[in-house]
């Protein structure tokens, strides 16, 4: 194994049981704000987990986009609904159970699958960073998403506004 | 010149709708002080975004035709919609030119990450215009409406990304494209972007959300979520039938009968107008699922049936606009005070509803129970027959009530959304074999 | 295992589990923000996967997983910020976001 293998392996491992234990801790916490701050902790790791993957672009929106500004707006979410952060936040037990029995089947299911099957990988992966290219995607084979998707900001922008607005 | 003749018609359509939310935007302080103007500019660009549909092929003309005329309806709606604040009227006249857009994107797009994308503007819209209803119910129904939409949309994507996975494209499903090794990722895949589509229809095991915005949103604003989103999320799923029919088709069968008897039932046991079609929607939409499952005549008649459907409920819930976002009891409804027009409206709709001979309504369900004897035989139809018949039952409850008042002298408010679905309920109830003809073009049959 | 180069299978099973974890969140939460956060946490774990993909899986086009990653960052954006408006208007009237307590279409 190279010295990049090593290196890459180290990071990858370290930042995932990171991310599983602090996904974990998301859904469990009790108290709100800190289920928010573990989530905070896990899309950091998949920022890191981006740049392992060579998708710099996404490296840097993830931090934006999620670390930056969907999570400041739960926290703002949290805060303004006062009494609520720290109620027993979880459902009953019934429910608890047959949540953790799905979530379990599906991950059965789905680990199976892509262990199993036997995927059509490239000989040599994608490695140089992507932004360029993504870009240029983005502005020809993906146009008309990419303008749908600012009807679909400007259309959660307008209800985001309208709903909260306080008359 | 040259430049406007290469867009491509949907494409057309988008682009004045998007210019008519923009210019609403724009003038909003004004605008929210003359509901008139404001309906005026919204209707104007929503017949613009008919005219480059025209030039389309037949499914483009059916889909963008339809969604137009539920925008039409709501629109016309805007200046009386019972909204917590009134101050919001343009918003909400943006967010209907918004959600427009959006359907008409997902019944119309190229390749599947458009149209996902498309569902997800009408979603946004849906849900925001249900919570914008006066009181604290449109707000409930609004929040689960959000967050069942939210999760069936977390199925497409997933969908979505093992069609990538399969086919390495994000194109409409064809037969046979697909590598052998991958089939059973691209079955998955394609039944998970069904579900997601089948959201938007509001069939069996997903139907809560939308079930409690039909009920307790503003009747207008319902009237549009519940038109758009089935006329979309009919051409959506019939184009995924015919592209995978191995997966889709015994599926929407299936579910579609579930839908059927759950619906029916449900209906017959409510004792309030509105809560009473939000329940039955779940029966029609059972008997588009089942059409859609019965090959190309059966998605014709799907399609035809959901514009026929689609015109009949915009109709009744502008019959019962104006009124408030509370329910409308059975024992109740002469003494709600309708105006004849509205009555006459109401009762023409639910006839239509309950499939009762000259109404539309009949030709539409003949139609599907023709389909579904063809490709499935006895049993299923006789299900469809029940549930259709069944109808009856429970569309006609507050008749005796609704003709009382048409006699009555109640001073008529002018009601253009009334006359405006109204008339295209008499027209289709006088010429069902044209729809039924671009329908099955429509589908290539 | 633990000395194979960190190839494909890691990265699925990472966002497996992270998928799970949310989708158990998601459904046994009875805190309406706390649904919203495990959704993110769901759409968050499709990411890593379809990231995974555009490295490592030949396709005909090229880093469409990740264009389809933006895409769903996009849609998580805006659903965030319509979830959260509901969700505090609802608090301001009912002084309760548990999502039991959203119930009162059913009488």
């Amino acid at each position: 194994m190279a010295a990049t293998d090593v290196f890459v392996a180290i990071v990858f491992y370290l930042v995932a049981a990171t991310m599983i234990l602090a996904g974990a801790s998301m859904v469990l916490a009790r108290n709100m704000v800190r289920s928010a701050l573990w989530l905070v902790l896990t899309l950091a790791g998949v920022a890191v987990m981006y740049v392992l993957l060579s998708a710099d672009f996404l490296a840097v929106a993830q931090i934006l986009v999620y670390v930056g500004a969907i999570m400041i707006l739960m926290l703002f979410a949290i805060m303004l609904t006062p009494n609520q952060v720290d109620l027993p936040s979880a459902a009953p037990q019934a429910q608890r159970i047959s949540a953790a029995l799905t979530a379990l089947a599906v991950f059965g299911i789905s680990v199976f699958v892509m262990l199993s099957h036997r995927w059509n990988v490239r000989a040599v992966p994608l490695d140089a960073p992507s932004s360029e290219r993504l870009g240029v995607l983005l502005m020809s084979t993906y146009v008309l998403p990419f303008e749908i998707a600012s009807l679909l900001l400007t259309a959660g922008m307008i209800g985001a506004i309208v709903i909260a607005r306080e008359e | 010149m040259n430049v406007l003749a290469s867009i491509p018609p949907p494409l057309g359509s988008v682009l004045i709708l998007v210019l008519g939310t923009l210019v609403i935007l724009l003038l909003t302080g004004r605008l929210s002080n003359s509901p008139t103007i404001l309906a005026t500019i919204g209707v104007l660009s929503l017949l613009g975004a008919a005219l480059p549909a025209m030039g389309g092929d037949a499914l483009t003309r059916v889909s963008v035709l339809g969604v137009v005329a539920a925008g039409l309806v709501g629109m016309l709606l805007v200046p009386s919609a019972e909204l917590h604040n009134s101050t919001q009227r343009p918003e909400v006249a943006a967010l209907i030119l918004l959600g427009s857009t959006g359907a008409i994107v997902l019944a119309t797009a190229g390749e599947l990450l458009s149209a996902a994308l498309g569902l997800e503007t009408l979603s946004l819209s849906a849900a925001v215009l249900v919570a914008l209803g006066r009181g604290a119910r449109p707000l409930e129904a609004a929040f689960r409406y959000f967050v069942l939409a939210a999760i069936s949309f977390a199925a497409l994507v997933y969908g979505l990304g093992l069609l990538l996975l399969a086919t390495g494209s994000f194109a409409w499903p064809r037969p046979g494209v697909v590598d052998p090794t991958y089939s059973y990722i691209w079955t998955i895949g394609v039944l998970l972007i069904g579900l997601g589509f089948a959201y938007k229809l509001a069939v069996f095991p997903l139907l809560w959300g939308p079930l409690d915005a039909y009920t307790a949103g503003a009747p207008g604003l319902a009237g549009f979520v519940m038109a758009a989103s089935k006329i979309a999320a009919v051409v959506a799923l019939a184009r995924l039938a015919a592209g995978a029919a191995v997966p889709m088709a015994p599926i929407l069968i299936g579910i579609g009968l579930v839908s059927i008897i759950w619906g029916t039932f449900g209906a017959l046991a409510q004792r309030e107008v509105r809560r009473m079609l939000a329940y039955s929607t779940v029966a029609n939409a059972g008997l588009m699922a089942l059409a859609l499952g019965c090959g190309p005549e059966g998605r014709a008649a799907a399609i035809f049936f959901v514009v026929i459907y689609v015109l009949t409920i915009l109709l009744a819930f502008a019959a019962m606009a104006g009124r408030g976002t509370g329910p409308l009891p059975f024992g109740e409804v002469r003494g709600e005070g309708l105006s004849a027009t509205r009555a006459l409206g109401l009762t023409l709709a639910l006839l239509s509803l309950a499939g009762i001979p000259p109404t539309p309504g009949f030709w539409a369900k003949l139609a599907i129970l023709d389909a579904s004897w063809s490709a499935l035989g006895f049993w299923p139809t006789l299900v469809a027959v029940i549930g259709g018949v069944a109808g009856v039952l429970y569309y006609l409850r507050p008749l005796p009530d609704l003709l009382a008042l048409t006699r009555a002298h109640v001073s008529s408010a002018p009601a253009p959304a009334v006359w405006f679905a109204g008339a295209a309920v008499v027209v289709l109830g006088l010429a069902p074999g044209f729809a039924y003809a671009v329908a099955r073009l429509a589908i290539g049959g | 295992m633990a000395l194979a180069p960190i190839g494909l299978q890691h990265f699925l099973v990472l966002g497996t589990i992270l998928f799970c974890i949310g989708m158990y969140g998601a459904l046994s939460r009875s805190n309406a923000v706390g649904v919203l956060l495990s959704i993110e946490l769901m759409l968050n774990a499709v990411n890593v996967i379809m990231v995974a993909f555009a490295k490592f899986i030949d396709t005909p086009q090229e880093l469409a997983g990740q264009v389809f990653a933006i895409f769903i960052m996009t849609v998580a954006a805006a659903e965030a910020a319509v979830g959260l408006a509901i969700v505090i208007s609802v608090y301001r009237l009912r002084h309760s976001i548990q999502v039991d307590d959203i119930d009162l279409l059913k009488n």
